[in-house]
């Protein structure tokens, strides 16, 4: 199954998309914010189009649901989808400058005046780094504001960092190079004890003096990429202890560093770049990159592994030396000096020649998770990725393993949320339709 | 006269007023714990000339490129012998005498370039967009 490709004519310097709405910062130095759901909407020309564009870039998260795998093992159901899929696979959804102009949400010049070096928007705030340092402002304003985004960032230090990155719960791991690898901690309180601060009364706290090119969250800890030293795992814990009101908390503190060589057990690729989030951790070889599953849950003093190594998988082309790595559900982003590969959860690879000035996932998002956001010289191409939702989650090496959120709160953001209800009726009537076209 | 290290030079002659600048031996001479120039010191002197009057400054720092036709150089190597191809120039006692080196942007994130610098060397065409977000982000790149 092929993604499907949304390209927007421009000279773009970064991106992000967040509650509907898409980031773009000009290399001219503006930030303008579009509606995206808007845009989406202007896609679609034919009725029965309508679910499969919405599933590919409105709402990635839908076709996790469990409720939906069920149906899934229905071989007619689920030929029906990826049909749905395919149908628009080829569709041409390009938009020129002046086209996307009717959804312009709002613009402002880049708060700073600096174009950044990275960005994560969280919890309605937009973080990012210059090379003054590290600025955070609201974002997803009101139309009323006068700008989408705050114009008057505040600053909460003047590290000059590589690169930043949230995780779900409120830290984000700050990748300092040289300087190291740091976290901001976002909590009000039960900030850990074991952690030397940047600076007095500042919730920013060193975790390795070792070089940090970039980093990403596995679970409750931090794999740090280095693309001059080895890379590593900085493991945390949950710690218990008594408060005031001597009510038990838990306070997540740091626990220890596990080197690459140490989770990989080999000493042959050590200079090539390794990378990690959630479940996976991944490291380059020539030819291909090693696989190890992090199970987060095993115990080691019951003799359970906690890095299980999967199989090597090995690709066709590498262009160039490999400079990044990243992962989403839907597969391994590896960025080579001149193309980006994309190595498929299942098993299929695609290659996005570059020059690349900047891509994007977003596995976080509960939106926009099967996304791939790629910046060209004069474009940006969304690809939405939907091969994932057909693959056992448990069992594949490629790609973040989709599970479910026990409590989610969550607006509503699928058109599909309301009819939920409707399905889940016929189902439990056993009523399925049995015609060509879905029962939504 | 052939330019000396460690002396002091006065650039009004090169259309610097109040500018001054010293090659500095320290990153000559095959210093081993120092990023080293292969530029001559006429050659350093003319890319710091460049550079300052490029406006390529920010408050005490200077970033410069050496440039032939639109394809920039080398300027220098590394420690581990990686040639280097961006130099950074600062006045440490903001007081106009500067000093400058090879700038391994890679390996130290104080040596890459302003946003602003990269942005004016991807409108000469020094560099592509590309290659100045991957010198932002300390990745390597083919300059």
């Amino acid at each position: 199954m092929q993604p499907i490709k949304l390209t927007i004519q421009g000279d773009y310097y970064d991106c992000q998309i967040y509650r509907g709405r898409l980031y773009l910062w000009t290399f001219d130095g503006d930030l303008k914010v579009y509606d995206w759901n808007e845009l989406v909407e202007s896609l679609i020309k034919k009725d029965t189009d309508k679910i499969a564009l919405t599933f590919s870039f409105q709402d990635g998260h839908y076709l996790y649901k469990s409720s939906l795998i069920e149906i899934f093992e229905d071989i007619d159901f689920r030929n029906l989808l990826i049909k749905k899929f395919k149908n628009i696979e080829n569709g041409k959804y390009h938009f020129t400058e002046k086209q996307l102009e009717k959804f312009l949400f709002g613009e402002q010049e880049t708060p700073t005046g600096i174009l950044p070096t990275d960005t994560e928007i969280y919890s309605n705030k937009l973080y990012f780094i210059t090379e003054k340092g590290l600025f955070s402002g609201s974002a997803h304003r009101a139309k009323s504001d006068k700008y989408p985004v705050s114009s008057r960032p505040s600053k909460f230090w003047d590290c000059n960092l590589l690169s930043i990155k949230a995780n779900k719960y409120p830290q984000l791991a700050l990748s300092g190079g040289d300087e190291g690898l740091f976290e901001l901690n976002l909590l009000d309180d039960n900030l850990p004890e074991n952690l030397d601060r940047v600076e007095n009364y500042k919730p920013i706290f060193q975790i390795s003096k070792k070089h940090s090119s970039f980093s990403n969250y596995s679970y409750l800890n931090i794999y740090n990429s280095s693309l001059i030293d080895e890379s590593f795992l900085s493991m945390f814990k949950w710690n218990t202890f008594k408060d005031r009101g001597d009510n038990e908390r838990y306070r997540r503190d740091y626990d220890k560093t596990i080197s690459a060589k140490e989770i990989f057990k080999n000493n042959s690729n050590t200079k090539h770049l390794s990378w990690g989030i959630e479940d996976k951790i991944y490291r380059a070889k020539n030819g291909g990159f090693e696989v190890i599953k992090y199970i987060n849950s095993a115990n080691p003093e019951k003799g359970e592994e906690k890095f299980k190594r999967l199989h090597d998988i090995n690709l066709q082309s590498w262009k160039g030396k490999v400079i990044n790595g990243g992962t989403a559900h839907f597969g391994n982003i590896i960025e080579c000096e001149n193309a980006l590969v994309i190595a498929q959860s299942d098993g299929n690879t695609f290659t996005i020649p570059g020059p690349i000035t900047r891509w994007r996932v977003y596995p976080r998002s509960l939106n926009y998770e099967n996304h791939l956001h790629v910046i060209l010289d004069d474009r940006i191409e969304i690809y939405s990725f939907h091969h994932d939702y057909f693959l056992s989650q448990t069992d594949k090496s490629i790609g973040i393993q989709f599970q479910p959120e026990k409590f989610i709160r969550r607006r509503r953001t699928s058109y599909l949320d309301e009819i939920d209800n409707y399905v889940g009726n016929i189902l439990d009537n056993n009523d399925l339709v049995d015609e060509k076209d879905l029962p939504f | 006269m052939p330019y000396q290290q460690d002396i002091e030079y006065d650039l009004e002659d090169k259309g610097l007023e109040d500018c001054r600048y010293i090659i500095s031996s320290q990153h000559r001479n095959g210093n081993p714990n120092k990023s080293i120039w292969t530029l001559t010191h006429d050659g350093e002197i003319d890319c710091f000339v460049f550079s300052f009057s490029s406006e390529w400054k920010d408050d005490n720092t200077c970033w410069g490129v050496s440039v032939l036709g639109q394809d920039i150089q080398v300027v220098g190597h590394n420690t581990n012998n990686e040639e280097l191809k961006i130099a950074k120039f600062v006045d440490a006692n903001a007081n106009m005498l500067w000093h400058g080196y090879p700038a391994d942007y890679m390996r130290n994130s104080q040596d890459r370039p302003t946003t602003n610098t990269l942005r004016d060397w991807v409108r000469r065409g020094y560099i592509t967009k590309a290659k100045m977000s991957k010198i932002r982000l300390g990745q390597s790149c083919n300059l």
